[in-house]
C-alpha cells in the first residue's frame, strides 16, 4: 500500500501541496486528476522520492521514503512526465539498462523484456536506436523501461498523452494486466473518459489539496453532478474561486 | 549490489559514447591534428635551420677586402653594395648588413678601422646569423690585434689576461629536449580534454534530454551512477592519451634532429612513464569535467564552462617557460605543476624521482574525491533535476 501521510511541500512563498493525505490500496488502479498546476506532479515526485516533502511522510509497504528513498524506489515502477530516453541505444537496450540497474538476472530480464515488447507491440522498433522515434514510440519505451523489473506499485504522469487510438489501448491493456498481476497503478490524466474506464478510484487534487476521493459515482454524487467531467470542474473551480 | 550497477553504468557509457560520432571525433581527432602540427612545425623548423646554416648573406658596403676575406673564408656570402644599406634595413628590406668605413689611401693602414653591424633586434629571424657574423668580427679582431703586437717583438697573451672559455655540458638528448619543450603542455591539453565532449553527454546531456530524472528513480545511489560515469570518462581518456602518444612516438622517431646536432630518444619506458604520469591528471579531469557538466543546462553549456579546464594545463607551461630554472620539490605535490616538470624530465631521458608518482596520486586522490562527492550531491538536487 502506498499511504501519503500529511504531506506538505511549498516552493519559497508557493504552498505546492497542504496537508494532503491518500492512499493506494493493494491491486487497484487509481487515477489522479488535476488542473495544471494542481500539485500532481509534485505529488508523484515526492512519492518516489525525488522531491522531499516539507512536512509529513509517504510510506510504501512499510517504507518510508524519505527515511529510505532507495528502498522504496526498488518497488516502485515510474513513468515520469515528459521522460527521455538515450537515443543511441535501441528501444530494447533502454529497456535492459533499467532492468539491470534494478537488480534483474539476464534470465528474468530477457523474459520481462520479450513480455512487454510483445504486449505494447514494440517488435519492429525493439532493435531500433531510439533516436528519431515517433511520439507513441518513445512512450511504449519508456513505459516498458518503467515496469521491467516488474515493481508491485506502477506511478504513471499521463501515459497516454499524445498518443495514437492504438497505442493508448495497447497502454489499458498493459495496466488492465498490471492489475490482473495484483499491482497497484496511480495515473494521472486529464483524458476523463480514460479514468472513468480504467480507475476503481479517483483522487481529484485542486490548489495542493485533495478536494474528493473515491469511486467515480461516489465523486460524481459528492459533487451533485452527472458526470466525473462535471464533477472535476465543478470541484477544481470550487478551490480555485475559493 | 552497488558494484553490479556501477560495471552497469559504466558499460552503458562505453557503448553510448562509442556510438556517438560527434563526441568521438571530439576526443580522437585533437590528438592527431596536434600531434600532425607538432611534427610539421618541428620538421619546418629543421629544414629552416639547415638552411640558414648553410647560407648566411650578408649586405656589406664600404671597402676593407682583408675582413671581406675573412668572412668568405668562414662561409659567409658577402654582397657588396654601393649605397649606405642602413635606411634599408630600418624599411626592413634586408634583415641586416655590414657598414665598412673607406680610409684614404694615405691613412695609416694600422690605424683602427670601424665595422658596423645593421639590424632590427625585435626580428627574431637576425639573431642567429648576426651572432656568427658578430662571433666571426670579434675573431678577425682579435686575429689582427694578435698579429700587431706580434709585429712588436711581444707575446699576444699580453693583450688577452683573460682567457675565456665555454663548456656546455648538455648531452645531445637534452639539447633536443629544448625543442620538445611544448609536448608536455600537448598531452597534459589531451588528458584534460579527451573525455570532455562524453562527459557533457554523461550529465548535461541527461538533464538535456530529460533522462536523468527517470535515471534517479532507479533505486542506485547518485555516488554509484556518477562512479560508472567517471570510470567510462577515464578510461575514454585514457585511450585519447595512448593514441597521443603512440603518435607523438611515431612522429619523433622519424623527425631528423639528428640534422641538426640534436638527438631525441623517447623509448618505452619513457613513454610508459609519461602514461603514468598522466593518469592522475585523467582522473582529475573526468571528475571537473563531471562536476562543470552536472551543473549545465545543456550540452553546449557544458562545453562552455569545460573550456576552462584547458587553461588548466597552460598555468604550469606558462611559469615553466618564463621561469625555467625554477624547481622546486613541492611542484610535485601541484597537480599539472608536477606533470609538467617530470614529462619534461622523461623527455630529456631523466628518470624522475621514485615519489613523485605517489605525490601525483597523493595530490590527485582527494581533488577528484571531492568533485565526485560534490558532482554527486549536485546530481540529486530538485534543481538540478527540474531546472
Amino acid at each position: 500500500m502506498i499511504e501519503i501521510n500529511n504531506v506538505s511541500k511549498t516552493f519559497g512563498s508557493l504552498r505546492a501541496l497542504d496537508n494532503l493525505s491518500a492512499c493506494v490500496g493493494e491491486g487497484e488502479i487509481v487515477g489522479l486528476l488535476g488542473l495544471n498546476g494542481a500539485g500532481k506532479s509534485t505529488l508523484m515526485r515526492m512519492i518516489y522520492g525525488l522531491v522531499e516533502p516539507t512536512a509529513g511522510d509517504i510510506v510504501i509497504n512499510g517504507t518510508s521514503v524519505v527515511e529510505h528513498p532507495e528502498k522504496a524506489r526498488s518497488l516502485l515502477g515510474v513513468l515520469p512526465d515528459n521522460a527521455g530516453l538515450y537515443k543511441r541505444l535501441s528501444a530494447r537496450e533502454n529497456i535492459e539498462y533499467f532492468g539491470r540497474l534494478q537488480g534483474l538476472s539476464e534470465t528474468e530480464l530477457a523474459e520481462s523484456c520479450d513480455e512487454l515488447i510483445d504486449i505494447l507491440g514494440m517488435n519492429s522498433i525493439a532493435g531500433r536506436y531510439a533516436d528519431g522515434f515517433s511520439l507513441g514510440e518513445r512512450m511504449k519505451t519508456v513505459l516498458a523501461r518503467a515496469i521491467v523489473h516488474r515493481p508491485k506499485y506502477i506511478l504513471l504522469d499521463e501515459p497516454t498523452n499524445g498518443l495514437d487510438v492504438i497505442t493508448t489501448r495497447a497502454v489499458r491493456t498493459l495496466l488492465r494486466e498490471q492489475k490482473a498481476a495484483g499491482r497497484s497503478v496511480l495515473f494521472s490524466s486529464h483524458l476523463m473518459y480514460e479514468v472513468e474506464n480504467l480507475c476503481d478510484r479517483v483522487l481529484i487534487i485542486a490548489g495542493g489539496k485533495l478536494v474528493a476521493e473515491g469511486r467515480v459515482e461516489q465523486v460524481v454524487q459528492q459533487a451533485q453532478t452527472q458526470s466525473l467531467e462535471e464533477a472535476f470542474v465543478r470541484l477544481s473551480e470550487a478551490t480555485h474561486v475559493a | 549490489m552497488w558494484r553490479k550497477q556501477f560495471l552497469q553504468v559504466w558499460l552503458k557509457e562505453i557503448k553510448d559514447a562509442v556510438r556517438d560520432k560527434r563526441a568521438m571525433k571530439l576526443a580522437f581527432l585533437p590528438p592527431v591534428y596536434m600531434v600532425a602540427f607538432f611534427a610539421l612545425g618541428i620538421g619546418l623548423a629543421i629544414h629552416f635551420q639547415n638552411t640558414e646554416e648553410r647560407n648566411i648573406e650578408i649586405t656589406a658596403y664600404g671597402n676593407n677586402p682583408a675582413l671581406i676575406a675573412w668572412l668568405r673564408e668562414n662561409k659567409i656570402t658577402v654582397n657588396p653594395v654601393d649605397a649606405d644599406p642602413y635606411p634599408k634595413v630600418e624599411k626592413g628590406e634586408v634583415d641586416y648588413a655590414l657598414i665598412l668605413d673607406s680610409p684614404s689611401k694615405s691613412a695609416n693602414p694600422r690605424q683602427p678601422r670601424s665595422a658596423t653591424l645593421v639590424y632590427n633586434a625585435s626580428n627574431q629571424n637576425v639573431h642567429g646569423p648576426v651572432g656568427q657574423v658578430r662571433q666571426l668580427l670579434y675573431q678577425y679582431n682579435g686575429t689582427q690585434a694578435a698579429l700587431n703586437v706580434l709585429a712588436r717583438g711581444l707575446s699576444p697573451k699580453l693583450i688577452n689576461p683573460l682567457s675565456i672559455r665555454e663548456a656546455n655540458v648538455a648531452t645531445d638528448q637534452q639539447m633536443g629536449g629544448l625543442i620538445l619543450s611544448g609536448v608536455p603542455l600537448l598531452l597534459l591539453m589531451c588528458a584534460m580534454m579527451g573525455s570532455m565532449g562524453f562527459a557533457a553527454d554523461m550529465t548535461a546531456g541527461e538533464r538535456e534530454r530529460r533522462s536523468l530524472e527517470a535515471l534517479l528513480i532507479n533505486p542506485v545511489s547518485a555516488p554509484t551512477l556518477i562512479a560508472g560515469k567517471w570510470a567510462a570518462a577515464l578510461l575514454l581518456t585514457l585511450a585519447v592519451v595512448l593514441l597521443c602518444l603512440l603518435l607523438l612516438a611515431v612522429a619523433l622517431y622519424f623527425l631528423p634532429f639528428n640534422q641538426i646536432g640534436l638527438r631525441v630518444a623517447v623509448g618505452p619506458g619513457a613513454l610508459f612513464g609519461v602514461f603514468m604520469a598522466l593518469m592522475p591528471v585523467a582522473c582529475i579531469a573526468g571528475s571537473l569535467q563531471l562536476m562543470l557538466g552536472i551543473l549545465s543546462r545543456s550540452f553546449k553549456d557544458a562545453q562552455t564552462y569545460m573550456g576552462f579546464l584547458i587553461i588548466l594545463p597552460m598555468v604550469p607551461f606558462f611559469i615553466m617557460m618564463t621561469n625555467p630554472g625554477l624547481y622546486q620539490g613541492w611542484h610535485l605535490w601541484v597537480p599539472m605543476l608536477g606533470q609538467q616538470t617530470v614529462l619534461k624530465g622523461l623527455l630529456l631521458g631523466e628518470a624522475p624521482p621514485f615519489w613523485a608518482y605517489l605525490a601525483f596520486w597523493l595530490s590527485a586522490i582527494p581533488v577528484t574525491a571531492l568533485a565526485l562527492w560534490g558532482a554527486a550531491r549536485q546530481m540529486r538536487r530538485a534543481k538540478i533535476i527540474y531546472g
